[in-house]
C-alpha cells in the first residue's frame, strides 16, 4: 500500500515538477539565445511570469469548441505521454509500455494542436500546419531509425530495460557504441524541438508564429505549459536511449545538455526553406542512422 | 433450440431469391427496397448462426463442401456487421435503384460464401459472384461516367481470377482433390516446384483484391467512383476477401510444406520475405500518393492501399506476432475505413461534392460527423485506446523483433505519411473557413448517427481491451496450428520486446484531459470571435473576400521534393505495356488481315497444306 502511495505521490508531483522546469529550461533559452547574441536578455524565470500573466487575462477569443479543445488535448497528450517516459529512474506508468507506445503517445498532441488550429481558419496557422507535418515526416524517419538500432542492440523496446543495460557509469552509454545512430538522432532532435534551422511551422517572419496565430490568453498559455513539458520529454528520449537515464538531478543535467546544443545551434543559423528541411532530413541523417543501424545488424 | 435449419444450399438459394423479389418489389414500391433488404441482412446474420458446421451440396456431379470455424466466423462476422452498418446508410439515399440493392445483397451473400466454402470450385464461384456484382454496383446508376473505373476493376479482377484459377488447377491436377481437406493430406505429394508456382499464382490473384502492389491500380479507382454509401462496403470488407485467399494459400496449404519452408531469410520463407517487401512498399508508396491527393475519396481510397500494405507486410513476417497484427488490422481498417467512408458519403450527400478546396468549415453544421471522422483518425492515425493502436503496435513489434529493419522503417513512414494525409482530409472537410455556398448545410440524418456510434463501439472497446480481440485471434491460429501470441491479458499485452496497457492509457488520458480541462477553466473567460473575418493577418484587414481555406496544393512543398518518387507509377507501366500490346496487335493486322479475300485464301491454303503435310507425318 505504502509503495502504491509514494508511486501515486510521483505520478502527481513529477507533472509539476517538469512543469517548472521546462518553463525554466525556455527562460534559460532566451538567456542563452540572448548572450550569444550580445544581448542581455530577460531573467531566467520570465516564462513562468508570462504564463502566469497569459492565464490571468481576462478574456481569450475564441472561434468554436474544437478551438477551445485543442490547446486542452495538446496539453494532457503531452501529460500522458509524460508517464510513460522514465524520469530519473522513475518508472511512472512507463513499466507498461515501451518506446513505441511513446512515439504514439506524443503524436496526440500535436494532433489536437492541429485540429484546434484548423477551427481557427487562419490561412497562416495551417500553412504552420502543413509544414510541421512535413518536417514531421522528415525527422520520425531518422528518429526511428536511431530508436531501431537501440532496440536492436539491446533486444528490447522497453526504457527501463535500456537504462538499465545502461547503468554502471558513463563508460556504459550507449552513446559510445552507437555513436552513428545517438548523432543522427540529436540531429533529427533539432526538428523535433523545432529549433533552427528547422523552425519552418513557427516562422514568426514568414507567417506569424504559424499554429499560435489565433491563439491567446489562456489557450497561448496551455501551449507554453504543452510546449515546456514537450522539450523535457524530447531532450528525455535522447537521455535515456543514449545517456544511460540516471539519478533524477543528473537526469535533468543531461536533459539540458543537450536542449544546449540544439540551443547554441539555432542561436547562429538561418532558416531552411520547409522543402530543403525536408530533403535534408531524408539524406544525411537518414545516412548517418542507417548505417549507424546496419553497422549494429552485422555487429550483432 | 434453433426455429428453422437451413442446409447451406438453402441458405444461398433463400437470399438470391430474396434478391429478386427486392428487384420486383422495389421497381413496383420504391420505399420498400432498401427497408427489405436491410431485413433481409439481419435475417441472413441470424440464419448464418443456425447453419451446421459443416454441409455439403451435390450439384452437377460436383460435390460442393462448406464449413464453418472459427476464421470463418471472424471474417463473417466482420462481413455482416460492417454491411448492416452500411445498410443502414444505404436507406437514406432513395436514389438508389432496386437493382442496386438486389446486387448488394447477392454482394454480401458471396462474400460470405468465400468464408464459408471448403472447396476449390465453391469458392472460386463465390468469389467469381462476388467481383460480377462489385462490378454491376459501380456502374447501376450509369455507365457513362463510371465507366472507365469498372472497366479497369473488371479487368484486374479477370487478370486476378485467371491467376487463381490458374493456381486451382495446379492443386486439383496434382492431388487428385478439390476439397480442402483431401489436398491439404496430399498436399505432401505435389512436387516443390509446382507448389511454389501454384502459391505464387494464388498469391499474386488474391493480392488483387487485396491491393497489393503493383496490382493495386484498379483500386483507387475504383473506390472513388463506386456508389459513395457503398465504398465503405468495398473498400472496407471485399479488400478483406483477398486478404483471406492470400492467408489460405500462404498458411492452409504453403506453409505446412517442408520444403517450402526450406530457404529462409529472416525466420520467414522466401516467399514471405517477398511478401514483406511488397507491403513494405505498398503501405509507404500509396500513403505518400495519398498526401498528394485534391479529392477526398481518392485520399481514402489510397489511404486504404496504404493500409492494406500493412496487413500483407506482417502476413510476410509469418510468426506469432505477424500473423496476429495482420488479422487484427484486418478488422481495424476494417472498422475505421467503413467510417471514414460512411462520413465522406455523408459530406457529399450534403454538399454535392468530394473536392477538399471546395468543403471546408463543415464542424459548424456536421459537428458529429466531425467527432466522429476525429474518432476515425485517431484510429487510423494509430493512436492509443484505439483498435488501430494494437494492430499497428503488434505489426511494429513483429518487424523489429524479426529484424526487418528497412522495412519497418518504411512502414513507419508511412504511418507518419498517414498523419499528412489524416489532417489534410479533416482540415479541407470540417475545418477552416465555411463556404458561402455551404451555409444551409445539414447535419447528416439519424441513419447516420447510428452507424458512426456502432462503428465507434468496436474501436475503442478493443483499444482498451486488446487482450480481447487477441483472444479470439489466437484461438483461429490455434485452430490451424500455426503460431500464436499467448502473453496477453484483457488490457495488458506484451511481446518479447515491449508490454502496453490499453486500459491503463485510456484512463491516465482521461485524467490528464480533466487537468487540462480544470487549467481551461480556472484560465477565465473567453469571448466568441466577433466574425468569422475577425482574424490577425499581419495587418492586413480581413474582409469577406479573402480566400481563408488553406486546401488548394496543401502538402506542394513535399510534392516538390518527393517528385522523383511520385513519378514512379505502376499506371504508367501498364499503359506502355498497352501499347506495345496494341501496337504489335495493330501490326498484326495490317500485316495479314489486310481484306484482301485473295489473300485470306492464301492463307487457307499454306495452313492446310500444313495440317495435311502434319496428319500424313502422323501417320506415317
Amino acid at each position: 500500500m505504502n509503495a502504491i502511495g509514494i508511486q501515486i505521490g510521483w505520478i502527481i508531483f513529477m507533472p509539476i515538477l517538469v512543469i517548472i522546469m521546462g518553463l525554466l529550461y525556455l527562460g534559460a533559452a532566451r538567456k542563452i539565445t540572448a548572450r550569444v547574441h550580445n544581448r542581455y536578455g530577460p531573467p531566467i524565470y520570465q516564462n513562468i511570469i508570462d504564463v502566469i500573466k497569459l492565464f490571468s487575462k481576462k478574456r481569450a477569443t475564441n472561434h468554436g469548441v474544437m478551438f477551445s479543445l485543442g490547446p486542452i488535448m495538446a496539453f494532457s497528450g503531452l501529460l500522458i505521454s509524460l508517464m510513460f517516459i522514465p524520469i530519473g529512474n522513475k518508472a511512472l506508468l512507463s513499466f507498461n509500455g515501451d518506446i513505441i507506445v511513446l512515439l504514439y503517445l506524443l503524436v496526440i498532441a500535436p494532433l489536437g494542436m492541429a485540429l484546434g488550429v484548423g477551427e481557427g481558419a487562419n490561412p497562416m496557422g495551417t500553412i504552420g500546419i502543413a509544414r510541421a507535418l512535413t518536417l514531421m515526416l522528415g525527422y520520425e524517419v531518422v528518429l526511428v531509425i536511431s530508436a531501431l538500432s537501440v532496440m536492436l542492440y539491446t533486444g528490447s523496446a522497453s526504457f527501463m530495460k535500456i537504462i538499465e543495460a545502461q547503468s554502471g557509469g558513463v563508460g556504459h552509454w550507449f552513446l559510445w557504441p552507437l555513436f552513428l545512430s545517438a548523432l543522427a538522432m540529436d540531429m533529427a532532435l533539432q526538428g523535433v524541438l523545432g529549433e533552427k534551422p528547422f523552425d519552418q511551422p513557427i516562422a514568426p517572419h514568414e507567417i506569424a508564429s504559424g499554429p499560435m496565430v489565433e491563439f491567446g490568453g489562456k489557450y497561448l498559455g496551455l501551449l507554453q505549459l504543452y510546449h515546456a513539458v514537450a522539450i523535457v520529454v524530447e531532450t528525455g528520449i535522447m537521455v535515456n536511449l543514449f545517456l544511460g537515464g540516471g539519478t533524477l538531478f543528473w537526469w535533468f543535467v543531461k536533459s539540458f545538455t543537450v536542449f544546449f546544443i540544439a540551443l547554441l545551434i539555432n542561436a547562429v543559423m538561418p532558416r531552411f526553406r520547409i522543402g530543403q528541411a525536408f530533403k535534408f532530413f531524408w539524406t544525411y541523417p537518414a545516412a548517418i542512422s542507417l548505417l549507424g543501424l546496419i553497422l549494429v545488424a552485422i555487429l550483432k | 433450440m434453433n426455429l428453422v435449419t437451413l442446409s447451406y444450399a438453402q441458405y444461398f438459394g433463400l437470399f438470391v431469391s430474396l434478391s429478386v423479389v427486392i428487384y420486383l418489389l422495389g421497381k413496383g414500391v420504391p420505399p420498400i427496397k432498401s427497408v427489405l433488404s436491410f431485413l433481409s441482412l439481419l435475417l441472413a446474420a441470424y440464419l448464418f448462426t443456425t447453419l451446421q458446421s459443416t454441409g455439403q451440396t451435390t450439384l452437377l456431379l460436383l460435390n460442393f463442401t462448406f464449413g464453418i470455424d472459427i476464421l470463418t466466423k471472424f471474417f463473417v462476422w466482420m462481413t455482416f456487421g460492417i454491411a448492416i452498418i452500411v445498410s443502414f446508410v444505404l436507406v437514406s439515399n432513395k436514389e438508389l435503384s432496386p437493382t442496386f440493392h438486389a446486387l448488394y445483397l447477392i454482394n454480401v451473400i458471396a462474400t460470405v460464401f468465400i468464408f464459408l466454402s471448403r472447396d476449390l470450385i465453391s469458392f472460386f464461384l463465390a468469389w467469381e459472384l462476388m467481383g460480377w456484382t462489385t462490378f454491376a454496383m459501380i456502374i447501376s446508376d450509369g455507365w457513362t461516367d463510371k465507366l472507365k473505373a469498372a472497366r479497369k476493376y473488371f479487368v484486374w479482377s479477370a487478370i486476378g481470377a485467371y491467376f487463381v484459377l490458374i493456381g486451382f488447377a495446379i492443386l486439383i491436377s496434382q492431388t487428385g482433390y478439390y476439397q480442402f481437406e483431401p489436398i491439404l493430406a496430399h498436399i505432401g505429394t505435389i512436387p516443390t516446384g509446382w507448389l511454389i508456382f501454384a502459391v505464387a499464382l494464388l498469391v499474386a490473384g488474391f493480392g488483387v483484391k487485396a491491393a497489393m502492389m503493383p496490382l493495386h491500380v484498379w483500386a483507387p479507382d475504383a473506390y472513388s467512383e463506386s456508389p459513395h454509401e457503398f465504398t465503405g462496403f468495398f473498400s472496407g470488407v471485399l479488400s478483406k476477401a483477398g486478404i483471406y485467399g492470400v492467408f489460405m494459400a500462404f498458411f492452409y496449404f504453403a506453409a505446412r510444406f517442408e520444403a517450402f519452408n526450406m530457404l529462409r531469410i529472416h525466420g520467414t520463407s522466401i516467399f514471405g520475405y517477398i511478401m514483406v517487401w511488397i507491403g513494405a512498399i505498398t503501405a509507404f508508396g500509396a500513403a505518400l500518393i495519398a498526401t498528394n491527393q485534391e479529392y477526398g475519396k481518392k485520399l481514402l481510397a489510397w489511404s486504404s492501399v496504404s493500409q492494406l500494405g500493412y496487413i500483407i507486410f506482417a502476413f510476410g513476417i509469418a510468426d506469432s506476432l505477424g500473423m496476429t497484427g495482420a488479422l487484427a488490422h484486418a478488422l481495424a481498417h476494417a472498422l475505421f475505413k467503413s467510417m471514414l467512408f460512411i462520413i465522406m458519403a455523408a459530406v457529399i450527400m450534403r454538399t454535392g461534392t468530394d473536392h477538399l478546396p471546395s468543403l471546408g468549415g463543415l464542424i459548424k453544421k456536421m459537428p458529429l460527423s466531425f467527432i466522429f471522422a476525429v474518432v476515425g483518425g485517431l484510429a487510423l492515425a494509430g493512436i492509443p485506446m484505439t483498435i488501430g493502436f494494437t494492430s499497428k503496435w503488434i505489426i511494429y513489434e513483429a518487424g523489429i523483433h524479426g529484424g526487418y529493419i528497412f522495412t519497418t522503417t518504411l512502414i513507419f513512414a508511412a504511418s507518419t505519411a498517414a498523419f499528412l494525409y489524416y489532417y489534410r482530409f479533416v482540415y479541407s472537410v470540417f475545418l477552416g473557413p465555411l463556404h458561402e455556398e455551404h451555409k444551409e448545410v445539414k447535419e447528416a440524418p439519424a441513419y447516420y448517427w447510428i452507424s458512426y456510434i456502432l462503428i465507434a463501439i468496436p474501436i475503442f472497446y478493443f483499444g482498451l481491451y486488446p487482450g480481447k480481440l487477441l483472444a479470439i485471434i489466437s484461438k483461429i491460429l490455434d485452430t490451424y496450428d500455426l503460431p500464436s501470441l499467448q502473453t496477453y491479458t484483457a488490457t495488458t499485452v506484451a511481446t518479447p520486446l515491449g508490454t502496453f496497457n490499453g486500459l491503463l492509457i485510456g484512463l491516465g488520458f482521461g485524467a490528464a484531459l480533466l487537468v487540462g480541462l480544470i487549467l481551461y477553466l480556472i484560465g477565465g473567460r473567453t469571448k466568441k470571435a466577433a466574425s468569422p473575418t475577425d482574424k490577425y493577418l499581419a495587418s492586413e484587414v480581413v474582409t469577406n473576400e479573402f480566400e481563408l481555406h488553406y486546401a488548394m496544393d496543401f502538402y506542394k512543398f513535399l510534392e516538390r521534393e518527393l517528385h522523383g518518387i511520385l513519378k514512379i507509377s505502376a499506371q504508367k507501366f501498364y499503359e506502355f505495356f498497352e501499347e506495345i500490346v496494341r501496337f504489335t496487335a495493330d501490326l498484326n493486322r495490317k500485316l495479314f488481315f489486310c481484306g484482301n479475300g485473295q489473300a485470306y485464301l492464301y492463307y487457307l491454303t499454306i495452313i492446310l497444306t500444313i495440317l495435311i503435310f502434319a496428319i500424313w507425318r502422323i501417320n506415317l
